[in-house]
């Protein structure tokens, strides 16, 4: 045990502002070992590897490597200090020099001996060393079966293959513990494969892996032991089957789905209120007779470079409506969003009470009455509640004067209004949450996109919000929510549209949308075909 | 965001970075040689070839201060001149290359303070203080009179003679001879593990830092290494002008300096010369434009900075990729 | 003591031109992260269309508007050139710090072949008027400098503080993602940065060229200093501006008063490399990231 490398993190805390990103985890991760990292979005996955990283300094705990029975303290050090101990991090977007060619960019982590430098001056000493390396480069680009794209530019090479080599990288850099964040999303099943028993081999090689993953399958496919965390702290630690099998854990990370299709099992519609969520409420009455579209989304597709995120999603929204998109992670549902609000380039037609706004530019959309209300709260800290409110009515149609919006906002949300002068950035997070809306409210949208409102919101703060929305219907605002947590949607939408992986698999009105639909949307086999179902299995399912 | 490995597409003209590292060098011996035995080009233009192949040099550094390293300095003229007056002050009495070395060292000197001092901050930062270190430099120049000789400069610099040349012919095939070196340094630099650090510390700070890479020390090596070129690049401004003086090396020289491998297209390893070319030698042969060359030329710093990033190299890529297109069909 | 006094006054009316320019610089860089290398070829081309009003037998006033407005439609003009190509895709920042190095020298260029290279002073409203300082006499044209300067200052920030335009800007200055989230037209706004660097450009130019005779040349160390005083408040605040210009006029005018004038030369950019070296986020200003997004 004394000579094996380990890392070794006790007690990290780092907090942005308010947000307690992550509070206290500890965790180990030994040479042959892989240790698998699960969480929601916004649990601290991410956070948590930048700290082991050393690309985030820890407000509290230590990070530590034992090498060969010394231990060397890491928390404060740089990346650079850790690279040196062989603990080498994969980001969770492929991070090359475009310029570079692909065998340049594993040459990169090749460790240097020391004296490389001298390479530099191109003497004929340093040729042996140079061909070394570049074999060390070759060999590693072969493993991962790319040996014939060795000398094509990075940037020219699909974004999966920019992926594999770099995984070559940090195969060729002899790592002793792999720090991998969400390997596998984004890559086609034969890269995920490849990635999978590149993975594998290396922790029977005696490599130690932490791996950052919501893909449950691969999980439980690769990891010995298994940290959840929630909401940045540890949940659950342990092996790996009965981790995930644990009932709290089931309720508190898969729970944000699965409770509530669990809910809709027994019964077509949810008897109990959600969790953390009012009484549903229903469109106003007197909107009922008026149910023209107001907004509606014709085969609206999203490219990331030659392949569609998003294809062919058709939406349709009446004032006052309320319409939730749902589905699994990465089935592009805040792609959609961002394709209608034309801070995406997409094609199709978005119509606006009958106008034409596909092709637009952002500003030009907001003017015409589209509201957008982005994930990571964007208020302008520096600036007043009442400025931050003044710019989005700037932005708007200014249909109304801004006193009017004002009042309006102070009906909607009393305590946003309270606090006019205070700087936003003195805000809590629900209550930030709520300016960001009321900025999308004094803009005289017909229709407001809300992009994973919840996400960082705590527990308690989500059943006001849900009312906030409610209320923003029956003032005859159309809402379209991308949500993960279904009691909030179920709450406050009364459509419902499913995605998965790019395209629209369910759609229908919220009562409907029962323990099937749920299966369809989040469980149909996305996931390489081997491991069975992804996210969620079929007994947590029905438990 | 889903996003699915596309299946192999048909390899493009595959297109390998590495280059024989003495292609670079032996062509523009060559040239030169051919310039200098079979064109025989008259005092004015032979002139203007020399002052090309000067600015060349310092470019290089500059080509790997800017093109690799990603740093941007206005201060580069502060070298040229150390370089320069070195050679205007010790050539004649000690001998050329006592005259060569003080002045790279003291260039090196200035550039390892100033680089420890300023290459932490961020890129505009460090613009901002290379400015001030070369009018300060500047201010030194005019005034250090009994080093510099103030405004009127120090004159009968000699110059190098080789080969049995006499007069600018011997200055140009040492010029030449000088940018093969450095051009041979530039690409054995860009293939080892310095070089590619620098240009992984430009193109993504955090990747380099996880990679072990230290990313200040980097660029502080760029800096020293732009220091030293421009020090050599000056020494040979200073013999084809017979001397050294405070208007050779002001903030316009640095400007130019800076303004090369731009044009040329940053990091690409013929841009020091395409660049000089066209920086150093158009105005010479623009004097029909009288004086609005320089203002033509600002234009065009300007536009290519803004619309043609890459220089012209990106043309030139664009150029080959079009014409590689339609033989394929 | 008498002398000291005189010298720091003489020190204060060039320094808050010093401000002036570093305003300019700071408007812009909380904008867009944009170093400026042109705002002094701004204060030269003001400096130079106004004498040139003057000597077609105008008077102050209408020199100073001509100018002005000069000034500020070239930067509108610029403004509309550099945000030009940042509306389709990143753009590096230094890349277009290189650009503002090309503008800088075609108007270096420009101004010497419009109005000759050769410095010119443009006669002050109040020439012949004096301040007396114990014995000593100091032209009344340096209050006018420092009234000047508070003017554009007390402009510039009532436009900031009470006016929708100025709202947006100081969004932008905050943060241009979470600006562009509120759907503030970014674009627009570094417009209009640019046009307002260069009208207090111009005013500075003018003011100041009444005390220095101003050469095209003249554009890099007027840029330098106003570098040197924007840098004390970390380029992004331009009460820090105002701090650093007046700090520097008064040292380089002690320096130049009671030393010789290499010192004085050498007062900003040895200020510069200072604060650069040991206060890198300035003395006043606090450590933030700009991005261009």
């Amino acid at each position: 045990m004394a000579d094996r490398t380990t890392l070794d993190a006790q007690g990290l805390a780092v907090a942005f502002g308010a947000l307690r990103a992550v509070d206290g985890v500890d965790l180990e991760v030994a040479e042959g070992q892989c240790v698998g990292v699960v969480g929601a979005n916004g649990a601290g996955k991410s956070t948590l590897l930048n700290l082991l990283s050393g690309a985030v300094r820890p407000d509290a705990g230590t990070v530590t490597v034992v090498e060969n029975g010394r231990s060397h303290r890491l928390d404060g050090a740089p990346g650079r200090a850790r690279a040196r101990l062989g603990i080498v991090r994969m980001f969770q977007t492929a991070r090359l020099v475009p310029d570079l060619s692909a065998r340049e960019n594993v040459e990169l982590g090749v460790p240097a001996p020391r004296g490389a430098w001298l390479e530099a001056l191109g003497l004929p000493t340093s040729r042996r060393r140079a061909g070394a390396r570049r074999r060390a480069a070759e060999d590693a680009l072969a493993r991962v079966g790319l040996a014939d794209r060795a000398g094509m530019r990075a940037g020219e090479l699909s974004l999966g293959q920019q992926r594999l080599v770099e995984m070559a990288r940090s195969l060729a850099s002899g790592a002793r513990i792999l720090l991998l964040d969400e390997p596998f999303s984004g890559l086609s099943r034969t890269a995920r494969e490849v990635v999978a028993s590149l993975v594998a081999n290396l922790r029977d090689d005696g490599v130690g892996v932490l791996l950052v993953e919501h893909d449950l399958a691969q999980v439980r496919l690769l990891a010995d032991r298994v940290v959840v965390l929630d909401a940045g702290r540890v949940l659950a630690a342990g092996p790996v089957e009965e981790t995930l099998a644990d009932p709290e854990v089931v309720r508190r990370y898969i729970g944000d789905i699965e409770l509530e299709i669990g809910g809709g099992l027994d019964d077509a519609r949810p008897s109990r209120p959600p969790v953390a969520a009012p009484t549903p409420v229903s469109a106003p009455p007197d909107l009922h007779a008026d149910r023209t579209a107001v907004l509606e989304v014709r085969d609206l597709r999203v490219f990331y470079g030659a392949v569609p995120a998003v294809d062919r999603v058709e939406l349709t929204v009446a004032a006052g409506d309320g319409l939730g998109i749902v589905g699994p992670n990465g089935a592009g549902k805040s792609t959609v969003l961002r394709g209608v609000a034309g801070l995406l380039t997409a094609t199709g037609s978005v119509r606006l009470a009958g106008e034409r706004l596909d092709g637009t530019a952002t500003p030009h959309r907001f003017r015409h009455g589209l509201g957008f209300v982005p994930q990571t709260l964007t208020a302008v800290v520096d600036l007043s509640v009442e400025e931050n409110l003044r710019l989005g009515w700037l932005a708007g149609s200014r249909a109304q004067s801004f006193a009017e919006a004002m009042e309006r906002v102070g009906d909607l949300f009393g305590e946003i209004a309270d606090r006019r002068k205070d700087p936003a950035g003195a805000l809590s997070g629900g209550q930030r949450q709520m300016l960001a809306i009321a900025r999308a409210l004094v803009a005289g949208p017909r229709v407001v996109l809300l992009d994973e409102p919840t996400a960082g919101l705590a527990p308690v703060l989500v059943a006001p919000f849900a009312d906030a929305l409610a209320r923003l219907r029956a003032d005859g605002v159309a809402v379209v929510v991308v949500e993960h947590n279904l009691g909030l949607v179920r709450a406050t939408c009364s459509t419902i549209l499913g995605l998965r992986a790019g395209a629209p698999v369910w759609s229908g009105p919220t009562e409907r949308f029962d323990g099937a639909a749920a299966h369809e949307v989040f469980l149909a086999a996305t996931a390489p075909a081997r491991t069975g179902p992804s996210l969620i299995e079929e007994e947590h399912l029905s438990s | 965001m889903t996003v699915v490995a596309s299946p192999p597409r048909p390899a493009p003209s595959v297109r390998t970075t590495r280059h024989w590292r003495w292609t670079q060098p032996a062509i523009v011996l060559l040239v030169g040689a051919v310039v200098l035995l079979v064109v025989r080009p008259g005092p004015f233009d032979l002139r203007v070839l020399t002052l090309v192949a000067a600015y060349a040099i310092a470019a290089v550094g500059f080509n790997v201060l800017v093109g690799f390293a990603g740093v941007v300095s206005i201060g580069n003229s502060l070298f040229l001149a150390a370089g320069g007056y070195a050679w205007a002050i010790l050539a004649v009495p000690r001998g050329p290359l006592v005259a060569l070395l003080a002045g790279v060292v003291v260039a090196v000197v200035i550039a390892v303070l100033a680089g420890l001092a300023l290459l932490r901050l961020r890129a505009y930062y460090f613009a901002v203080g290379t400015l001030a270190l070369g009018a300060l430099g500047t201010v030194v120049m005019r005034n250090w009179t009994s080093v510099t000789n103030g405004d009127a400069g120090i004159t009968g610099a000699g110059y190098l003679k080789l080969f049995g040349l006499t007069g600018v012919s011997s200055i140009f095939a040492a010029a030449v001879l000088l940018l093969a070196v450095f051009l041979y340094l530039q690409e054995a630099l860009r293939t080892s593990p310095l070089g590619l650090a620098m240009i992984v510390g430009r193109f993504d700070p955090p990747v380099a830092d996880a990679l072990g890479v230290n990313v200040s020390r980097t660029r502080v090596a760029a800096f020293v290494l732009s220091a030293v070129s421009a020090a050599v690049g000056g020494a040979l401004v200073a013999q084809l002008a017979g001397g050294a003086f405070p208007d050779q090396f002001s903030t316009t020289a640095a400007i130019s300096l800076l303004v090369i491998p731009i044009i040329g297209g940053r990091g690409w390893r013929w841009a020091p010369v395409v660049g000089a070319i066209v920086v150093i030698a158009a105005p010479e042969y623009l004097r029909f434009l009288d004086e609005y060359r320089l203002a033509v030329y600002g234009v065009l710093v300007t536009l290519v900075a803004l619309f043609l990033p890459g220089g012209i190299h990106q043309l030139v890529r664009g150029l080959v990729a079009r014409v590689g297109r339609r033989r394929h069909g | 003591m008498t002398q000291a006094a005189y010298f720091v006054v003489i020190g204060l009316g060039v320094g808050s031109v010093y401000a002036l320019s570093g305003l300019g610089i700071v408007t812009l860089f909380a904008g867009s992260g944009l170093a400026n290398f042109a705002q002094g070829d701004f204060m030269v081309l003001g400096a130079l269309v106004a004498v040139n009003v003057v000597g077609a037998g105008f008077g102050y006033l209408p020199a100073l508007a001509t100018a002005v407005v000069v000034v500020a439609a070239a930067g509108l003009v610029l403004g509309g050139l550099f945000t030009l190509p940042m509306r389709h895709r990143r753009v590096d920042v230094d890349v277009v710090i290189i650009g503002t190095l090309g503008v800088a020298t075609t108007m270096t260029t420009l101004s010497g072949i419009w109005f000759g290279r050769q410095p010119q002073r443009l006669d002050s409203p109040l020439a012949g008027a004096f301040i007396p300082i114990g014995d000593l006499q100091v032209p009344a044209h340096y209050a006018l400098l420092l009234a000047g300067a508070a003017l554009v200052f007390g402009a510039v920030h009532w436009f900031h503080r009470h006016t929708d335009v100025g709202l947006q800007l100081r969004a932008v200055a905050s943060s241009v993602p979470a600006a562009r989230d509120a759907g503030v037209r970014v674009g627009r706004m570094l417009v209009v940065a640019w046009t307002i660097a260069a009208l207090v450009g111009g005013v500075a130019g003018v003011l100041v060229a009444s005390v220095v005779p101003i050469a095209p040349e003249a554009a890099l160390p007027l840029g330098v200093n106003g570098f040197a005083a924007a840098i004390i408040g970390g380029l992004a605040s331009p009460a820090g501006a105002v701090v650093g210009g007046l700090l520097i006029g008064v040292a380089e005018a002690l320096a130049g008063g009671y030393l010789n004038d290499t010192l004085r030369q050498a007062v900003a950019p040895v200020v510069l490399l200072a604060v650069l070296i040991l206060r890198p986020g300035g003395l006043l200003g606090r450590t933030r990231t700009v991005r261009v997004a």
